[in-house]
């Protein structure tokens, strides 16, 4: 697949946001960020958020924990918990000089304290990418959490940009698959889409609503137009109204892009995705 | 009366051409029979023909004598007439990889179950992919963990649901899970929660200690499920692929069914293929592969299936019968095996792939023919051959496994059993040394095929040696053999046998002559080998090995060393030795003096007291003095001092066959008698004064003769043999030539009367009846002079001694 530079397409990135808590996921995240931001010149900011919740938490004498491995009871200690997020926040600064380093990009990194959901619906407002997990929680070790973390949720209902929740680590080649339905978040989908692909050498795949014959046939058209002047070339297939996530659990790894108004319940989705309002 | 020179006929058998009725041997057909070793065949045939324990054959004989060709043409023979053995793998042993098994199996068919193996990894590669991609078997996997995400969902969002009814928050903390009282998105502080009315308080601590119950119930139940879930995925995991597998090594087994070794095999292979099926999923175990590593060309030398090769370690297809195995560099490893090792990460790993056979596993169920030399010179290998030998089956373990040395990880391969006949060959003297020291040796080598260095010189055998000559120039593509050729060759085996009766059985000898006559016929133009060519090849090899003897021969004739060929000297004598130099031998005349005075009976041999004398010398010295005592010294003691020694003798001498030389000297040195120059005298003398037998006597008549020929032969010059040493002469042609015209002369001497009469030219004298001698004789002056020395002593010894000995 010949792959056009990426200043040349619709939806180029120039400012990239994400979020990072030093868990997997939130590394996973920043590493595909990176790599984003690399290859579009962006300009990129690992966001850290003390939670003030926690905080809050901690501060209570006779507050509890309990342990997701041991199932064991601990008091909870304002200033472990403290240290704890000064840990995290370091391993985030870390992991983020790192990736600099590696993808020669310039980085910017940013700690606020405050409600986690909130702070990140306003850093969104000033960039046009935002980049999460899936979930903050660990992930169990049987396969990954399906319901959507509360921020996350929180996110695809509010984030003024896009947002990217991150599944699984972002890999070369992996397909990319956009819903269109003609609307103009579709159309913004596409040119992300378009993005996308050409950055990870993944093979674009067009899913169009198969409502009826004749309109579907319009918009698969339509699609394939807006994808060839952009010298990309994408294969297509239909899906049902009800189950976007079908043609994505073809594949191991997936991307996919839709407007929010197509996504089915985040938790219904087996693969990375990012979400157009 | 003095004794006659031999004839010329007596110094020289030639071998008569009418017993070889052809013009050349190439109108002799070839000879199929091994030659003049009758006992030795006959041992072979009896040791390849029986096939109880420890009945293996050691070929004992001189180097050259033809037992590697011997052993091989008789066992070639047998095994043509025998089964091929069976064929030995090793597999994997699934349960104990340390310890891999060995399957027998019929000859030829290890290539087919190491193909069959290979084909099946390639398969299963290809199909459990695609089974596992299947729509079923996903949609299969998914529900099972979707139960679980729905199970853990559920536990979380049960009590996170009926937290949020209370306005309470289910939060990650960086240490776990923890609930706390909430006021919309927020967290109460703990100051604005101790504001809150009592009640509320109350309310909102039992609520939370309601919940955290349930969290700690649902966190605990969470990996009894998650077990349950991978039972569940594991069982999904070998259903899919058990039929698969079964589908795919059904013929396998089906071909397979009637052995039991494999059918075991297989079904552990099926097991464990089912087990590891993950492994033909992604065989790289997630790893993407280094761009510039190694690819495998195939599937079934994938490093993750290398527990499903087959080590073919021995196969007998393509043999017509059985194995016939000559081990060239017996080493302990290249004999019973050894097990490889690969470097990995700085340490040494092996596996069943890397056991590696030993010539014992090739030639299972045949032959193995190793030198003894060789494999005694190897650490641990003779060991290790009596180890399998002694208990019948084949075991692989490292040089220094069995003596404790090493202790990195190493193989336990299954003992594969041994039938195999060990043929060893070796010089004599390493049977005769290992049948003292090694009482193992006896109990598995029990028959002992002698080679014999000569044969009788019958008509038969001449016969037979000119077939023999013909074979090999056949063989080797060389001229055809005229039949004066042939009798050369019979003469020149008569002469390496040094026995005009005999001929010698070293065939390296008999095909280095016919190769190099060949040779000297080439540079003539010659179509065909004569008696010229073969003459010209004993010349020339004698020439090429002749540098010190011609030397030796060079410092007798300018005088350094001092050697007499006329004249008449009084307690001096010319003897004669034989010097060896790797396979070419020598004579050469050797001063021996003696020098006589009154003493006290003893014989002093120089050679002994320098330490340049052997044992056997030392006896023959010893030996005439008893001669001289029981002759001379019957009436009163020998009042002798007598000093011995070989001139200019710079090395070690051995032997006794100068004995008969000393005496002559000793002899004349009493009498005062000169003995002549001209004249060289060997043999050994007993007790008695009888001449025996010594060896080398045609090269030492040939020493003398070269030296005296150098300054001119009148005659006069000879050489004093054993008379039983007359049947040993094979003379070089010049000497029996020269004998025949009168200008040297072999004399065979009985006793040493004889000889100190050819000597000396006087009368030895016989003794009458009342012991005395005849006036004039050699003897009667030998007894005067003791009685001298004798008077002289008691002339000088000290009152009380002069009495005793008056007495």
């Amino acid at each position: 697949m010949t792959t056009p530079p990426s200043s040349d397409l619709p939806h180029a990135f120039h400012r990239i946001v994400v979020a990072v808590d030093a868990s997997p996921l939130s590394l996973m995240a920043l590493e595909a960020s990176a790599a984003l931001a690399q290859r579009s010149h962006a300009e990129l900011t690992a966001l850290f958020i003390e939670d003030v919740n926690l905080l809050r938490l901690a501060s209570y004498p006779e507050a509890y924990s309990y342990s997701l491995t041991t199932a064991q009871r601990r008091s909870l200690e304002a200033d472990v918990v403290a240290q704890a997020m000064k840990l995290q926040q370091a391993a985030a600064r870390r992991a983020l000089d790192d990736a600099a380093r590696r993808f020669g990009l310039t980085a910017r990194f940013e700690a606020r304290r405050g409600l986690i959901a909130p702070e990140m619906i306003q850093a969104s407002a000033a960039c046009d990418l935002l980049v999460a997990g899936w979930s903050g929680r660990p992930g169990l070790p049987l396969g990954r959490r399906a319901r959507l973390g509360t921020v996350a949720r929180a996110l695809l209902g509010k984030a003024a940009a896009p947002v990217f929740l991150l599944r699984h680590s972002l890999r070369s080649h992996d397909p990319v698959l956009v819903a269109y339905d003609g609307s103009a978040a579709a159309r913004r989908a596409l040119d992300l889409a378009a993005a996308l692909a050409a950055q990870s050498d993944g093979d674009l795949e067009i899913l169009i609503p198969a409502a009826d014959p004749a309109s579907a046939d319009e918009l698969e058209h339509q699609a394939r137009a807006i994808l060839a002047a952009l010298g990309l070339p994408a294969t297509s297939q239909r899906f049902t109204a009800t189950d976007l996530a079908a043609p994505c659990r073809r594949y191991d790894h997936s991307l996919l892009v839709a407007p929010l108004d197509l996504l089915p319940p985040a938790e219904d989705l087996p693969c990375s995705v990012v979400a157009v309002r | 009366m003095p004794i006659a020179p031999l004839p010329a006929e007596a110094l020289y058998r030639r071998c008569d051409e009418s017993l070889l009725p052809f013009e050349t041997t190439a109108e002799l057909p070839d000879l199929s029979e091994p030659f003049g070793q009758d006992r030795a065949v006959e041992a072979i045939r009896f040791g390849i023909g029986i096939r109880a324990h420890g009945f293996n054959l050691f070929a004992l004989g001189p180097e050259g004598t033809g037992k590697s060709s011997m052993i091989r043409q008789y066992l070639t023979a047998a095994a043509t007439d025998q089964n091929a053995p069976d064929d030995w793998v090793y597999v994997n042993n699934f349960d104990k990889p340390h310890k891999p098994w060995a399957l027998r199996l019929p000859p030829g068919c290890g290539p087919e179950l190491k193909k069959g193996m290979e084909t099946l990894v390639e398969d299963l590669g290809l199909a459990l992919p695609a089974v596992f991609e299947s729509e079923e078997y996903r949609t299969r996997k998914q529900v099972i963990e979707a139960q679980f995400k729905e199970y853990s969902d559920n536990a979380f969002a049960t009590v996170q649901a009926q937290a949020a009814e209370h306005s309470i928050a289910l939060l990650r903390t960086p240490v776990g899970f923890a609930l706390a009282p909430m006021r919309g998105e927020e967290v109460l502080s703990p100051e604005d929660f101790q504001k809150l009315p009592e009640d509320e308080q109350k309310t909102f601590r039992e609520h939370i200690a309601r919940l955290q119950e349930q969290l700690e119930q649902a966190l605990k139940a969470l990996p009894q499920h998650e077990r349950e879930s991978r039972e569940k995925l594991r069982r999904l995991d070998q259903e899919t692929a058990q039929g698969s597998v079964d589908r795919l090594m059904e013929n396998l087994r089906r071909r397979w069914q009637d052995h039991e070794g494999v059918s075991r095999y297989l079904d552990a292979v099926r097991d464990d293929v089912i087990e590891h099926v993950g492994d033909f999923l992604d065989p790289d175990g997630g790893e993407e592969r280094h761009p510039n590593g190694p690819v495998p060309r195939k599937l079934s030398q994938h490093p993750a299936f290398r527990r499903y090769q087959v080590n073919l370690l021995v196969t007998n297809g393509h043999h017509k019968g059985a194995p016939v195995v000559f081990e060239d560099n017996p080493t302990m490893p290249s004999l019973v095996g050894r097990a490889e090792h690969i470097a990995q990460f700085g340490a040494l790993l092996t596996d069943f792939t890397l056991i590696k056979g030993g010539s014992l596993h090739r030639a299972n169920g045949g032959y193995l023919v190793i030198e003894a030399h060789k494999l005694l010179m190897q650490p641990f290998a003779w060991e290790a051959l009596k180890r399998a030998l002694r208990g019948g089956r084949i075991t692989i373990e490292g040089p220094g496994e069995n003596m404790g040395l090493l202790s990195t990880v190493s193989l336990e391969p299954e003992p594969i059993p041994l039938d195999v006949k060990v043929v060893l060959t070796g010089e004599p003297m390493l049977y005769y040394t290992l049948s003292h020291y090694d009482p193992e040796f006896s109990e598995l080598f029990k028959v002992a095929a002698d080679f014999d260095w000569r044969t009788e010189r019958t008509e038969a055998a001449i016969q037979a040696y000119a077939r023999l000559a013909g074979t090999l120039s056949r063989q080797e593509k060389l001229r055809p053999l005229h039949r004066g050729a042939v009798a050369r060759i019979i003469e020149h085996a008569s002469r390496l046998a040094e026995d005009v009766e005999k001929l010698s059985t070293h065939m390296a000898s008999l095909g280095d002559l016919v190769r190099e006559a060949d040779y000297w016929a080439g540079q003539e133009g010659a179509d065909i080998v004569e008696r010229r060519h073969i003459q010209k090849a004993i010349d020339a090899h004698s020439f090429r090995s002749d540098r010190v003897r011609s030397h030796i021969l060079e410092e007798i004739h300018r005088g350094t060393v001092l050697i007499d060929t006329s004249g008449e000297v009084c307690g001096q004598i010319n003897g004669l030795a034989v010097m060896e130099l790797g396979r070419f031998s020598f004579g050469h005349p050797s001063r021996i003096t003696c020098r006589v005075h009154p003493g006290k009976g003893e014989v002093l041999d120089i050679e002994r007291e320098v330490e340049m004398g052997g044992p056997l010398h030392s006896k023959g010295v010893m030996i005439l003095s008893a001669f001289l005592a029981s002759r001379f010294a019957l009436k009163g003691p020998l009042s002798l001092s007598a000093s011995l020694v070989f001139e200019q003798s710079y090395g070690g001498i051995d032997g006794d066959s100068a004995s008969s030389t000393e005496l002559y000297a000793l002899l004349s040195a009493l009498s005062e008698l000169p003995i002549r120059q001209n004249l060289a005298v060997t043999g050994s003398v007993n007790q008695f004064g009888q001449v025996q037998a010594i060896g080398g006597v045609n090269e030492k008549i040939e020493g003398f003769f070269d030296v005296c020929k150098a300054r001119g032969l009148d005659g006069s010059h000879g050489v004093l043999i054993p008379a039983s040493n007359v049947k040993h002469l094979m003379l070089r042609t010049d000497v029996a030539e020269a004998c025949a015209q009168g200008l040297f002369h072999i004399y065979p001497v009985e006793t040493i009367d004889q000889g100190i009469e050819l000597l000396t030219g006087v009368e030895a004298g016989l003794a009458d009846e009342k012991g005395d001698f005849p006036l004039g004789s050699v003897n009667r002056r030998v007894a005067a002079r003791l009685n001298a020395f004798t008077r002289i002593l008691m002339a000088n010894a000290p009152g009380e001694e002069r009495r005793d000995r008056s007495s």
